[in-house]
């Protein structure tokens, strides 16, 4: 089951309120790999958002690998099926993101131990869910 | 009975559990909808809506009273309006809310709610892969729907060539028909036509995502247990009118001889259909909002959605706070505001053909015939 809360009084955009949702979810292991996520005009209708928004965080997730279109015209979920461009994708993101924490003075295993505490928390919340 | 006729006794069982179910309405809806209208939850508990929900109450219960009255002195001697009356408490009860609805939307006009809520929406959507859909509830009501054509295809030969297809009150036959496949089985078509339109609702309903009530604790798992509930409830219900067009097949092909009998064990399973209905709608409430328990691990607050809050306004897509009509909604099906179960999106226009078509059917049948 796809939980979304679109908070409209918060300073985050719905667009991304609605992204982080479903990348949260599909890393927490409630979404899966081929899972068809609703039509955006559902999402849309229901959660009282305009139709442009919804489709904005669904263009995002296709940008980021997250989900793609099928010819059917549904959106499945694809994350875990990583691929040497995907994997090549991260890398770089991952290395500007860590250059930039350098450049602010953070040391290596604070770095490590950041991303372990992020690790760590994701797998807590996929029991909890359970 | 107490020198009543069938038919009498049937029409004030029957208004009797529609003043039940009207008057209870109120009772089952979701925490944050105060007759139609989205309000604070912490609004539900005040002495203005408690007074508002008595007198709604009374008023029903009053209504009901008057036309068992009704019936029983005057209404059963015109068998028009024994068929109509039904319908008419139901919008009589209909004005006994209306003023109550707009008193409360003036209430929130004039306080400006909407400018204190939150402005939260938190909704349920339903995959195909997270979709459950509880089948075995359909079973029984299959299994009367395959004895009706077994009995009758065994029985076909010993039917006579002119047979009783209408009774009257007492059990005496005043209409007889020329056999033939579609005469013999007229009421088991009834009886697919309604069981398929049943499991294709239940269908629907088993997909329809929706809002959750946010201002209920474990908002979420009340969600589900009530879609899971309203499904189940919905694919159960064949069962009993099947056995009620099971009974009525049997008199009419010569199986047994219920004379007095027969309306009242014809109807008994409809009434216990209707009793499982305010049973079961009474303690789920609307989006779970009556259910004790929702969870199997009790208040962990922590998950989203459970958070206690209020929703983004809504109450410009409910006319008098029960039609809905959203354009831009593509679900046909919408939990109800004020009532139990689902309600058309009357924005759809899928909906409006729904609407359309049986008027189109029953012209183009006129013409034909």
């Amino acid at each position: 089951m796809l939980t979304i809360t679109v908070d409209h009084n918060s300073k985050e955009p719905p667009y991304k309120q609605i992204y982080d949702q479903i990348v949260s979810q599909i890393s927490a292991g409630i979404l899966v790999m081929d899972d068809v996520l609703p039509p955006s005009r559902t999402l849309a209708g229901v959660l009282d958002v305009n139709f442009h928004t919804v489709n904005r965080s669904y263009q995002m997730l296709r940008d980021n690998g997250v989900i793609s279109l099928t010819r059917n015209r549904k959106y499945v979920v694809t994350a875990g099926r990583h691929d040497e461009r995907s994997v090549n994708e991260f890398f770089s993101r991952e290395q500007d993101l860590i250059s930039d924490a350098l450049a602010r003075g953070f040391g290596e295993d604070e770095i490590i131990d950041i991303i372990k505490k992020i690790l760590t928390t994701r797998s807590k919340n996929k029991r909890g869910d359970c | 009975m107490f020198g009543l006729s069938d038919l009498e006794v049937i029409e004030m069982l029957l208004v009797a559990t529609i003043g039940i179910i009207l008057s209870i309405i109120p009772y089952v809806t979701e925490k944050s909808i105060i007759f139609g209208v989205r309000a604070p939850a912490e609004f539900r508990s005040t002495a203005p809506v408690r007074k508002a929900q008595k007198t709604y109450l009374i008023a029903v219960l009053l209504i009901t009273a008057l036309s068992e009255v009704l019936i029983f002195t005057i209404i059963y001697r015109y068998y028009l309006l024994l068929a109509v009356y039904p319908l008419f408490i139901v919008l009589v009860a209909f004005f006994a809310y209306l003023p109550e609805h707009y008193a409360i939307a003036k209430r929130k006009r004039d306080e400006r709610w909407v400018e204190r809520a939150s402005q939260t929406v938190t909704a349920q959507f339903v995959t195909a892969e997270t979709a459950q859909f509880p089948w075995v509830y359909a079973v029984p009501g299959l299994l009367v729907l395959i004895a009706l054509f077994v009995i009758g295809i065994l029985y076909y030969p010993s039917i006579p060539s002119t047979f009783p297809t209408h009774f009257g009150s007492n059990g005496v036959p005043n209409q007889y028909s020329a056999k033939s496949i579609g005469s013999v089985f007229l009421v088991g078509f009834i009886s697919i036509a309604t069981t398929a339109l049943m499991l294709i609702i239940a269908y629907a309903i088993s997909r329809t995502s929706f809002r959750v009530d946010n201002s209920s604790r474990q908002s979420m798992e009340r969600g589900e247990i009530f879609r899971y509930r309203m499904t189940a409830m919905l694919l159960i219900i064949p069962v009993f009118i099947n056995t009620t067009l099971l009974l009525s097949s049997l008199q009419i092909w010569g199986v047994f001889k219920l004379g007095n009998y027969l309306l009242p064990l014809v109807l008994a399973p409809v009434f216990a259909m209707l009793v499982l209905i305010v049973v079961v709608t009474y303690l789920t409430g609307q989006l779970g909002s009556n259910i004790r328990k929702p969870g199997h691990h009790a208040a962990s607050d922590d998950t989203a959605g459970m958070k206690q809050e209020s929703m983004k306004d809504d109450d410009l897509y409910w006319r008098g706070g029960v039609v809905y009509v959203n354009r831009k909604d593509p679900r046909w099906l919408v939990p109800k505001r004020f009532g139990m179960g689902y309600t058309l999106n009357f924005g759809h226009p899928g909906t409006i053909a729904l609407i359309i078509l049986p008027f189109m059917i029953i012209m183009v049948a006129i013409f034909i015939h």
